[in-house]
């Protein structure tokens, strides 16, 4: 196997789904292995929902406090994100106030808000489900 | 206007019993809960209900922050904190107070002079109540502690300072245990209320253990509802009480009553409190401590007064006055409460969390059910094991206890393990229907069955 | 089975709603501004009475909050032990810089301060010390004409009445309103430290955060023992200007104090809650040391 294949290999295992691959040939020999720890966090997740839970397609954007929910920076402004819009890690999605100190949510993922699940003024409690991004 | 509601910092059974008290009197009342709580009857039947935090307890049911964030943002004016969790914590307190809500219970000056037990036990002494003979305050070293044991002599108790549950008390019968056993108790104290101060008490060998009930409005008006007997204990866990005691006569009931009033009265206590006194064979009685929250067993005082003492909680708290006065009160008839855990009997009453099956409970005039369990219900392990508190209330104390001896049998809580069997056993036996027991009843009983 | 008691709360709020007609709206509690505050670092809330009887210092992650100079002194000098000194220096505009005047007053309404530095003498576990402590609340602790002057009176008497100095630094930088007058200073405070020096006394230069520009790069630097507050960045330039400059990526934890440490810049780095029994022990350590 020339360099060029070599880089090829890695490419293409990269690509997939593989975690382990072993290539053994005439004189080489490959082992290419991949440190997958966010798929056994997700593992993990999934086993401690009840027996009826039904997996949500996308990511769940959950409230890590207890507070009011505002979808904008202030009454006369216009929401931070809106049903449809790209989002990008980093970027402000709303705002929660707990006993005046306002915390601003982020996303901790890139994608597009599939739904917004939050009134704003409304109460939300811990773990609630705020905005589903796909 | 401010409408009124009520944010309830508690779970399971009392929760439930809140949320009762509240749409009676017509006040919004919230819910709080964890994530494994999120079944919880408390949570169907509050108006509204809102999650805290995750499991464990620490971060969920005494988690201030999210507590009183959750009360602020449903719009609630006033929490109530139940018992057990925030509800003898002077700090929570003072920040509801903060925060202009109002906190159903006494105020936070009162809870931090009573929860500080050698600070109670000063008081009651100025007060001229008794107290069991011991150190004045924390004992500072082995060396004090011997001077003070030689004093009272021996046996004694060392117990913490900021102590509760049964937990960082030790008993010592003579100098070389108390050399042996004092720093051990410090540590546990340490580890179990962050605080190692200890104190020492002469020890008092099967006392019985008779609280009373005192309520008092922001007014000054201060009630005794008379006592209960909470001797049936395993561990310092209570397990049945009952109203009134079956040990104490009116000359006993008068004085327990008005030390409860004296007490209450030198802290200008508000609301509801519970003061317990250790009761010897011969009838001499020592203050304790004092319980500044709603207790477990108030059903049984409410049964044999006719006070909704949650609802006068409540009432209390938003500046009404108490409906009546001393001499209004009337004690009437004989009430009985079993506690049924989920617990193992035969694995040293290990707790056993699970999914409950089934429920059939008892009924008919007299046989009231204070339980928070149904059907399919999932008992979670992170916090106590009561399941059902039971109670039974008749004319005399032999109609009661025949009444929880049938309402016993009737009572199916399928799935889990329970102490069920154990409490029916005690309702049939000869020392406790005559009414002859105290604090070493329940050692004594399981060693007997155990060697049947 | 989660359908019975959805079902049952459903029809009985239709009962209530058709029936009784209850209107349900949202009345909130009004609780006290400030009651709470949200840490940067972790961002947890805490209650401020909490905060304040833990030092400032966030009691989840540690990490030390920013202190008025006045709260400062509070916290490290015996109580009531603090006299002040040189307190009436105003600030004036040399350089008639725009707004600079309005700006001064709109500060010293917000902190009670006329400047960004209080001078003066206490007592610290008994030791006599001559005593500075820059504002960070006061337009970023900038050093302009006034602090410059404040520092060197200071140093100045601590020399003539042979006392020990402790300087806490929090500033960042030198004042830009003040143009020279503002790095002059920077001279100025050195050259009086030297003097300080060369008398044999001790300085102990405390450095908070932030501590950095011309700040850091006169008195602050000077002591004779240095240290840096936990958690602290201390440096001269910032970091994006020193990144566009080399053209490299920056080590971890830059500019920190526990990287100055590893750096041999600051002599300890101290965590708030032992600050006071560390500059103690420093003082009686030194208490009849001749440091020529």
């Amino acid at each position: 196997m020339d360099f060029k294949q070599i880089q090829s290999l890695i490419r293409d295992f990269e690509k997939s789904s593989l975690t382990n691959l072993e290539l053994e040939l005439e004189g080489f020999k490959i082992k290419l292995s991949k440190n997958n720890l966010s798929k056994v966090h997700e593992e993990i997740k999934v086993e401690e929902k009840p027996v009826n839970y039904e997996k949500p397609k996308g990511f769940a954007v959950k409230s890590p406090l207890v507070g009011t929910y505002y979808a904008a920076a202030g009454p006369n402004e216009k929401p931070f994100v809106e049903v449809g819009d790209k989002v990008e890690i980093g970027q402000t999605l709303c705002i929660i106030e707990a006993m005046k100190i306002m915390n601003e949510i982020t996303a901790s993922v890139t994608g597009v808000i599939e739904s917004i699940n939050a009134t704003n003024g409304s109460p939300v409690g811990f773990d609630q489900v705020l905005m589903v991004i796909v | 206007m401010m409408q009124n509601k009520i944010l309830i910092a508690n779970r399971g059974e009392i929760a439930l019993r809140i949320i009762r008290a509240c749409k009676e009197l017509g006040i919004g009342c919230v819910a709080i809960y964890s994530n494994s709580d999120e079944n919880s009857l408390h949570v169907k039947f509050a108006d509204e209900a809102i999650c805290v935090g995750p499991a464990h307890a620490s971060e969920s049911y005494l988690n201030m922050n999210n507590i009183i964030s959750a009360a602020v943002s449903t719009g609630c004016n006033a929490i109530h904190p139940g018992y057990g969790f925030l509800a003898e914590n002077d700090k929570f307190a003072t920040i509801v107070e903060k925060c202009n809500l109002k906190f159903i219970g006494p105020t936070s000056d009162a809870m931090a002079k009573l929860g500080n037990k050698s600070m109670a036990r000063r008081i009651a002494k100025e007060v001229d109540i008794p107290i069991v003979e011991g150190s004045d305050g924390p004992v500072e070293d082995l060396a004090a502690a011997i001077t003070v044991a030689k004093h009272i002599g021996y046996p004694i108790l060392i117990k913490a300072v900021s102590g509760g549950g049964g937990k960082g008390i030790s008993i010592i019968k003579n100098e070389e245990e108390l050399v042996r056993l004092f720093d051990l108790t410090r540590h546990e104290a340490e580890a179990n209320f962050g605080n190692s101060q200890v104190y020492i008490e002469k020890y008092i060998e099967n006392p019985r253990h008779i609280e009373v009930q005192i309520i008092a409005d922001a007014y000054g008006n201060m009630v005794h509802l008379g006592e209960r007997d909470c001797s049936i204990q395993r561990r310092n866990q209570k397990m049945i009480e009952e109203a009134p005691s079956p040990f104490v006569n009116e000359k006993l009931r008068g004085m327990l009553g008005a030390a409860a009033v004296r007490l209450a009265r030198a802290v200008g206590y508000q609301n509801i409190g519970t003061v317990e006194f250790l009761v010897d064979k011969d009838g001499n009685y020592y203050f304790m401590e004092v319980n500044a929250r709603i207790q477990v067993e108030h059903p049984v005082t409410e049964m044999v007064t006719g006070v909704d003492l949650v609802k006068e909680q409540i009432r209390i708290a938003y500046r009404s006055e108490l409906p009546f006065r001393q001499e209004d009160v009337n004690l009437s008839g004989h009430a009985l409460e079993c506690r049924l855990n989920a617990e193992d009997p035969s694995l040293n009453f290990r707790p056993a969390p699970g999914l409950i099956r089934n429920v059939v409970l008892p009924g008919g005039p007299g046989v009231r059910l204070d339980t928070h369990i149904y059907n399919n219900y999932e008992v979670p392990p992170y916090y106590d094991s009561l399941l059902v508190k039971l109670i039974t209330y008749a004319p005399t104390r032999k109609e009661t206890i025949r009444k929880m001896r049938v309402a016993l049998e009737q009572l199916i809580v399928d799935g889990v393990k329970t102490n069920i069997e154990i409490l029916y056993l005690i309702m049939h036996n000869t020392n406790f229907v005559r009414g002859v027991y105290d604090t070493g009843f329940v050692r004594d009983f399981l060693e007997t069955i155990k060697g049947e | 089975m989660n359908n019975i008691f959805e079902d049952r709360k459903a029809k009985v709020e239709t009962y209530k709603k058709d029936i009784r007609g209850k209107k349900e709206k949202l009345f909130k509690v009004d609780i006290p501004e400030g009651l709470f505050v949200k840490c940067e670092k972790c961002n947890e809330h805490i209650f401020r009475e909490d905060l304040s009887t833990n030092h400032y210092v966030c009691l989840k992650c540690r990490s030390h909050f920013r202190i008025s100079a006045r709260e400062r002194i509070k916290m490290i000098t015996d109580i009531d032990s603090f006299y002040e000194l040189f307190s009436n220096l105003k600030t004036l505009n040399p350089l008639n810089f725009p707004n600079y005047e309005e700006k001064i007053k709109q500060y010293q309404v917000q902190t009670n301060e006329l400047d960004a530095f209080i001078s003066g003498v206490a007592t610290l576990g008994g030791e006599m010390v001559a005593i500075g402590v820059m504002d960070s609340f006061f337009m970023m602790g900038s050093m302009g004409s006034v602090v410059g002057e404040k520092v060197t009176r200071l140093v100045e008497y601590a020399t003539e009445k042979r006392l020990p100095l402790v300087i806490f630094a929090a500033s960042g930088g030198a004042r830009m309103q003040e143009g020279i007058f503002s790095l002059m200073q920077m001279a100025k405070t050195s050259a009086v430290c030297q003097h300080h020096n060369e008398a044999g006394l001790l300085y102990i230069s405390v450095l908070t955060n932030p501590t950095t520009g011309g700040v850091a790069a006169s008195f602050a630097s000077l002591g004779d023992i240095i240290i840096a507050e936990k958690g602290a960045l201390i440096g001269f330039a910032g970091q994006r200007v020193i990144k566009q400059t080399i053209g490299e990526e920056l080590p971890e934890n830059f500019q920190t104090a526990e990287f100055q440490f590893k750096k041999g810049f600051v002599d300890m780095v101290v965590d708030r809650k032992d600050l006071k029994k560390t500059l103690v022990k420093l003082l009686q350590l030194h208490k009849k040391a001749e440091l020529r």
